[in-house]
């Protein structure tokens, strides 16, 4: 390992800036899709759910 | 598989019919592997980049940005290649599902173009002492995220699937010009991103650890983006076919 300290990792030999700057900015981005994911999957099924109660007789078929 | 050994009315219907209900289930029996794929291999490495490679002539630190700046401009390129792909599928044959698929491709390739720009930003700053230049390179990756942000917003603008489909497609395929010039410029050109950024001089030999590092990260954003796009396929599939019967007959939480 190529650390001294963990307050060495953390200064990124003075690249803190830009190096932490990276890595932030990938995890909060992928998050966020994460989070853009799990609500468009939500509002699609509410949306499938309220249909079927509008039209009960759409019976099940063989799935898929 | 059966779509294919089918006359061409039936393998037509096929396509139409029964493709969607099929992808959706296929698509969920391969989300766990992709998410723990990406999970494993964003895990080690993070742990090689981070903490066992060393630069050796590189001096400060900055060039550790490598490993995710170089995963994003590739994802945000083999993205956009199957989204053209894709599209033009859907543009040129009645495969609903291919219009679905470059729907599905479009948003995170946008959010992969904009790490590679923000990552490459914050790595020029502090090796070059510039944070943007108008380099061949460096543009074309902005008008590709201007591409896939063109992409979404003409589909949301226009209320008929079918022809949002057609128009997203055609901006997809004309975008290809942009792409083709995008993959030229590493070798084409010697501005300031091979010279600064990627040249022997800024980013160290790749091998070893860093090398390891690198491929690892670059499957970790494979298989994030496979695992995303995939799963907003599925979405979509259920927004488009929410009127089918087997989409109606899905239990609770499939």
């Amino acid at each position: 390992v190529n650390w001294d300290s963990l307050a060495d990792f953390i200064d990124m030999g003075g690249d803190a800036l830009y190096v932490w700057g990276c890595y932030v900015m990938v995890i909060a981005a992928l998050g966020w899709e994460a989070v853009m994911l799990v609500q468009r999957r939500e509002r699609a099924l509410e949306d499938l759910h309220a249909l079927a109660d509008v039209a009960p007789d759409a019976g099940p078929d063989d799935g898929g | 598989m059966n779509g294919l050994c089918l006359a061409p009315e039936a393998r037509r219907r096929w396509w139409h019919d029964q493709a969607p209900a099929r992808c959706y289930a296929l698509a969920g029996r391969l989300l766990p592997w992709c998410w723990g794929t990406a999970a494993l291999c964003a895990v080690a490495g993070l742990a090689l980049g981070l903490l066992v490679a060393r630069s050796g002539v590189v001096p400060g630190e900055a060039w550790r940005i490598t490993f995710v700046h170089l995963p994003a401009a590739w994802m945000s390129m083999g993205l956009y290649l199957a989204l053209a792909l894709a599209a033009g599928t859907g543009l040129v044959a009645e495969v609903p599902l291919a219009a679905m698929l470059a729907g599905a491709l479009a948003p995170t390739g946008a959010l992969m173009a904009f790490l590679a720009l923000w990552t490459g930003s914050l790595w020029v700053r502090p090796t070059a002492g510039l944070w943007w230049v108008w380099d061949l390179r460096l543009t074309a990756e902005l008008l590709l995220l201007a591409l896939y942000v063109g992409f979404l917003a003409l589909q949301a603008a226009l209320p008929d699937e079918r022809r949002a489909d057609r128009a997203c497609a055609v901006l997809a395929l004309l975008g290809l010009v942009n792409l083709g010039l995008l993959y030229v410029s590493v070798r084409a050109w010697h501005a300031l991103h091979q010279g600064a950024v990627a040249g022997a001089a800024r980013l160290p030999p790749l091998a070893g650890p860093l090398l390891a590092g690198l491929l690892l990260m670059a499957a970790a954003f494979g298989a994030w983006c496979a695992a995303v796009s995939l799963h907003r396929l599925r979405s979509i599939i259920l927004e488009r076919e929410h009127d089918a019967a087997w989409a109606q007959g899905l239990p609770e939480g499939a």
